[in-house]
């Protein structure tokens, strides 16, 4: 590297961003060089989404650019007028967001919208466009690439979808990919063939690329340098081989710790001691042959659950994991009942759950909850907070009155380690993890037997996320509850779960100890899930490995 | 009642409300204090004074049969609100429950329901108006009856809307595990999510009534002289604007104008309150 | 090869077309029966109540004839219904004339009214809208806000007749409001009924005028105030399209700004289509007021008249007449929404 340096692609000094009065970046500095991957990791709020906006000056009007310069290609961003910004979007930076479906006008067949992008910056007929467009489709792996063209938004599928977008970010030529959180939502082997498609292309092309994310896995498969933000400010700025070694920030280590899994395994839960004459325990739950198919107007069947049978010992925890479309998460309504399976037995505390009458079921409630997925739209936006984790109480006769209600609820707060001072408040009012932790509240407050967690880790922050998983921990222990947990992050599953059951398409394809799925999968479906986990073990230096801990 | 508080606190800020705050306290002050801010009477016909243009005596002049407009005017304000604001309260009472149960329960008695409200809300709704008021007789009375009736497809769909794609959301799915019950998902957990829409709607549609009454009395549809209405004041002086006597019709449409607008300024406030987007609250 | 797999292949415009037909005639049957079940809601003996003084038992009897009141309700509810499916509405009390003739006559006049005034406040709504949209804080922002709250609180026929004292009794510059077309021209051979369009094909250039002319006010009167309606709805589907995600990521892709004014109103058109069949059935009731302000001599008129004359037969055939008439253009709305939605599955 003896020989002058290119300009780098980007370069972006002592950027400054503000919003009325709040400071979103402060004193920003990032360099990226051709062909080089540059990742930026931060949590939510650390002001990573401004910076890509930023950059191609998309900043909603309320925001001000209050002091520091971008510059693209030698050339600064700040003073061109609005046709040069025109070619610089997507003609030099081209930017990929979350929900590719959102980003697709709904009303125009997809090959004319990637068309439009490529006429939009060079001069060319329609029909040249469209052929170029159709070429590219087959680049980024799109199989049929005529027909696709010709589809509407809607009938594609979300990684389907991606790939379009990425087609359209690179039809003109950018020299840099900006790829905000493109592959939030999409399943782990969809978002690694994304990720590989575009970093290939990137590389392929010459082109450099600034990846956002808050999943450090995807920063140490993909990037060659990585940048941590936190509140709006770079934390720390090195190469992933260096970071992953060691981070020279508090706050980089506490990241890293928290990406990682709980070390220890979980220890399989010491039987109930056996009562005189008892000799086996009979496990807490047990589904025997659920079946749950959709009958669709145009005739087709849709298999969600498809004779599916598991049963979770007390105090214990069976992950149930798959990718979207596998019915993980019907078999949990149907386990509540807010679905009505077809067929199949549920046998629990000596009744078949699916043969009471709803009225007969609603008693047994108190001994089966579920927290639900989203956090913030599982709780009614105008209930408090007491009023919400009281109200399963109405199904437990031993907590009568206001004052035995009131009591219950502190306790709950109390359990998941939220200030009591919360209970008056409304779901607005909390951040995403108390919001979780309320909904968990909710849950227990019956002190149920049964628990069933939906997604209790997805679109959590780094940190965040830890500390609900230890959460977790915790009170599977102190409760001993048995546990089901609805889960693609296979990543949880590690220090959440005893058994694990993989599902797809409505069935059951391997189900087992989590140890041993983990070390040796057998199921070639299973082995390609974990393929697409990121561990990011797998990618910190072997020094650390081996040495006593 | 602290959301209240906080509501006028708002208000007070917006130069737009405060606009139709007053005009709406002007015409509740008009409406009480009638008698005493009159200075003729409303209903007594004085064929001398005819079509006497605004003077210090008539302050805003003098119609056909002699009859004082700005007295005729403040008196009517009686009339207009009262038919227009009894009108769609009865329809919001009526209508969100049979929204809510409407959305709620989908099966054939809501089918059928919506068809009902659909075909109501399928005719042009002055001319339903004309014809029901002119078959059920021109009275006061029937003439609320009407527009309440017309209104309440206005605010069935409303809620229903609401409650379609409310009872998806997970809180619902949530409550049902806490062993919450129908009445209790509808009335407590539904409920006071829906309403937003349908309050932003009484303010708008009490504004839509005050038009349609003064429309149908404007043909001669609605309410019948003596009778102070703004509507029926316009069309007694449309015969003579050819003629140049202006103030006969000017003024009540004024009034009509300045009514409505108070309740649409209110309605856009009360909508801006309870944007998702604003910061507080 | 199941039923629903021949149904996907025919083109979706007809499929649209085909799914709508069947909901039209249950849909007709209700609003046959809405308009018998009119005069039937009043108290008493309507015979009586119309004859008033000049009631004998002969002419009571006569006019419960004419008015299909003898026999039960089942009864009388075939026949009007028989005689409605051969185009007898029966015989207006006033004018003496079978209704459906006295109704083909004026419809013309309020069609060329409502055709004239859809046009101008489409226009006007949309540009209003999407400039407001498009450059938000500008002037035309700023007066669009204005003028949608005033324009919903001004009553059409008080403007009409304001705009009639300053244009034409004082300012002389509008003709007269007495109708369609100078009463000492002659009207133009009727091809289709408007003035406007016989008149360019008779080549009747003083016609054309003339006509074009008294259409003026009126359908001034009728744009002012709908216009103002139809903006403020437009602006918040075209503001809701403006401010989403994919179109954000168009101009993040570098597209030219009237591309994407251009792909933010294609995706704007279904609700506004819909809005539109609102604003026709809207036109026709507000046509009413107008009609009889300009003295149009249309649809408007004849319903007035026949309120004020308690002349039940044109009424009912009135309120008949114009339900169909929105019947049919809510169904071609609900066509054109879907044929503009690819969203949708039929």
């Amino acid at each position: 590297m003896a020989e002058a340096e290119k300009a780098p692609l980007v370069e972006v000094t002592g950027l400054t961003v503000a919003f009325d009065s709040v400071v979103a970046l402060d004193g920003v500095d990032i360099t990226l060089q051709t062909d080089q991957v540059l990742g930026i990791v931060g949590e939510t709020g650390a002001g990573k989404s401004v910076l890509a906006r930023a950059l191609i000056r998309l900043l909603p009007s309320s925001a001000e650019i209050v002091a520091g310069d971008i510059k693209v290609a030698g050339r600064s961003v700040a003073g061109l007028a609005p046709e040069g910004l025109r070619r610089l979007r997507g003609g030099e930076i081209a930017l990929i967001g979350t929900d590719a479906k959102a980003l697709l006008d709904p009303v125009r067949p997809v090959g004319e919208q990637v068309a439009d992008v490529l006429q939009a910056h060079k001069r060319m007929g329609r029909k040249e466009a469209l052929t170029a467009a159709i070429d590219l489709f087959t680049q980024v792996g799109i199989v049929d690439p005529e027909q696709r063209a010709n589809a509407y938004p809607h009938q594609l599928s979300g990684g389907m979808a991606q790939r379009i977008i990425i087609a359209m970010a690179l039809v003109a030529g950018p020299k840099v990919v900006l790829a905000d959180d493109a592959t939030l939502g999409l399943d782990a082997t969809i978002q690694v063939q994304v990720l590989d498609l575009l970093v290939s292309r990137c590389r392929d092309l010459g082109m450099g690329a600034l990846i956002i994310t808050h999943d450090l896995g995807i920063v140490a498969k993909y990037c060659d340098r990585v940048a941590i933000m936190r509140n709006g400010k770079i934390e720390e700025e090195t190469t992933t081989a260096a970071f992953l070694r060691a981070p020279s920030t508090p706050y980089g280590v506490q990241l890293l710790a928290a990406a990682k899994a709980r070390p220890i395994p979980m220890t399989v839960a010491e039987p109930v001691a056996a009562t005189a004459g008892a000799t086996v325990t009979a496990p807490a739950i047990e589904v025997v042959g659920l079946r749950k198919h959709f009958n669709m107007p145009s005739g087709h069947v849709i298999r969600a659950v498809d004779d599916v049978s598991f049963s979770i010992p007390r105090g214990e925890t069976l992950a149930l994991v798959g990718e979207s479309g596998s019915g993980k998460t019907t078999v949990g309504q149907c386990l509540v009942r807010l679905l009505s399976a077809d067929t199949g037995k549920v046998n629990f505390g000596g009744t078949d759950l699916l043969s009471l009458s709803e009225r007969d079921f609603r008693p047994v409630r108190k001994n089966i909850q579920m927290v639900f997925q989203e956090p913030y739209v599982a709780l009614n936006p105008r209930w408090r907070v007491e009023d919400l984790i009281s109200e399963p109480l109405a199904l437990d006769p031993t907590v009568t009155g206001s004052a035995a209600r009131h009591k219950r609820v502190l306790e709950m707060l109390d359990l998941v380690r939220l200030p009591g001072k919360l209970a008056k408040s409304y779901p607005h009012q909390l951040t995403a993890g108390e919001q979780k932790r309320v909904g968990m509240a909710r849950a227990l407050a019956t002190r149920p037997e049964f628990v069933i967690f939906d997604e209790p880790t997805t679109a959590l922050d780094i940190r965040i996320r830890a500390q609900i998983i230890d959460l977790i921990r915790d009170l599977q222990r102190d409760m001993a509850l048995a546990t089901l947990f609805i889960t693609h992050d296979l990543n949880s599953v590690r220090s959440l779960a005893h058994n694990v059951a993989v599902m797809r398409y409505g069935k059951i394809v391997e189900i087992g100890e989590a140890a041993r799925i983990f070390a040796a999968p057998e199921h070639d479906y299973t082995k390609m899930l974990l393929g697409a986990e990121l561990p990011i073990e797998e990618f910190v230096p072997a020094q650390k490995q081996g040495i006593l801990a | 009642m602290t959301q209240i508080l906080d509501f006028i606190r708002f208000t007070l800020r917006r130069p737009a409300a405060l606009i139709g705050t007053t005009l709406l306290i002007l015409q509740i002050v008009a409406i009480v204090f009638a008698p005493w801010l009159a200075t003729h009477s409303p209903t007594t016909a004085d064929p001398i004074s005819s079509l006497q243009p605004p003077s210090a005596e008539h302050w805003l002049g003098t119609d056909v049969s002699g009859m004082d407009i700005y007295s005729r005017i403040i008196f009517a304000t009686r009339i207009n609100l009262l038919i227009s604001v009894t009108a769609v309260l009865f329809a919001f009472l009526v209508g969100v429950p049979i929204g809510l149960l409407v959305g709620y329960y989908r099966n054939w008695a809501s089918t059928l329901t919506m068809r009902v409200l659909d075909f109501i809300q399928s005719f042009p709704i002055f001319v339903l108006g004309m014809a029901l008021v002119s078959v059920m007789g021109q009275e006061i009375w029937n003439v609320a009856i009407v527009l309440a009736i017309l209104f309440i497809p206005v605010f069935a769909r409303l809620i229903r809307a609401e409650v379609l794609s409310l009872r998806e959301r997970p809180f619902i799915a949530a409550a049902r595990c806490s062993g919450a019950m129908d009445a209790t998902i509808m009335f407590r957990h539904i409920l006071p999510n829906a309403l937003t829409p349908s309050i932003v709607q009484v303010s708008i549609s009490i504004g839509m009534a005050i038009l349609l009454t003064a429309g149908l009395s404007f043909i001669g549809a609605g309410v019948r002289m003596p009778v102070p209405e703004w509507g029926l004041m316009v069309s007694v002086g449309s015969q003579q604007m050819i003629l140049g006597v202006w103030w006969v019709s000017l003024f009540p449409g004024l009034a009509i104008v300045f009514s409505v607008l108070s309740f649409a300024l209110l309605g856009d406030s009360v909508r801006e309150y309870f944007d998702p987007r604003r910061e507080t609250a | 090869m199941s039923v629903s797999d021949s149904w996907q292949r025919l083109p979706r415009p007809l499929r649209i077309v085909m799914s709508r037909l069947p909901m039209v005639f249950p849909q007709m049957l209700g609003v046959i029966f809405v308009t018998f079940m009119l005069v039937r809601l009043l108290p008493g003996d309507p015979t009586l109540l119309m004859l008033g003084n000049m009631a004998t038992p002969e002419s009571i009897a006569n006019l419960r004839e004419q008015l299909g009141l003898n026999g039960s309700l089942w009864e009388q509810f075939v026949h009007y219904m028989g005689n409605v499916m051969h185009g007898d509405l029966g015989v207006s009390l006033f004018t003496s004339n079978p209704v459906a003739k006295d109704l083909i006559e004026r419809a013309p006049a309020t069609l060329e009214l409502i055709f004239y005034s859809m046009l101008l406040t489409v226009i006007l709504a949309v540009v209003l809208a999407v400039i407001a949209v498009v450059k938000p804080g500008g002037i035309v922002d700023y007066f669009s806000r204005i003028y949608g709250l005033a324009a919903g609180a001004i009553p059409d026929f008080w403007i009409g007749l304001l705009l009639i004292f300053f244009l034409f009794s004082l300012a002389g510059i509008a003709p007269a409001p007495f109708g369609r077309i100078d009463p000492l021209l002659e009207a133009p051979p009727a091809i289709t009924g408007f003035y406007t369009f016989d008149s360019l094909l008779a080549g009747d250039f003083s016609a054309l005028a003339s006509s074009f002319g008294r259409l003026a006010l009126p359908v001034l009167t009728l744009t002012l105030v709908n216009a103002g309606a139809l903006m403020q709805m437009t602006k918040t589907t075209f503001a809701g399209i403006w401010r989403s995600d994919f179109i954000r990521h168009q101009r993040a892709s570098g597209l030219p700004e009237r591309v994407i004014i251009r792909n933010a109103l294609r995706n704007s058109l279904p609700p506004i289509i819909t809005l539109v069949g609102f604003l026709v059935g809207f036109l026709l009731g507000a046509a009413v007021l107008v009609e009889t302000i300009f003295s149009w001599g249309g649809l408007g008129q004849y319903a007035v008249q026949s309120v004020i004359n308690s002349d039940y037969p044109a009424l009912q055939g009135f309120v008949l007449l114009a339900s169909a008439f929105i019947l049919i253009v809510y169904l071609i709305v609900d066509v054109l929404y879907e044929l503009a939605d690819p969203r949708i599955r039929v």
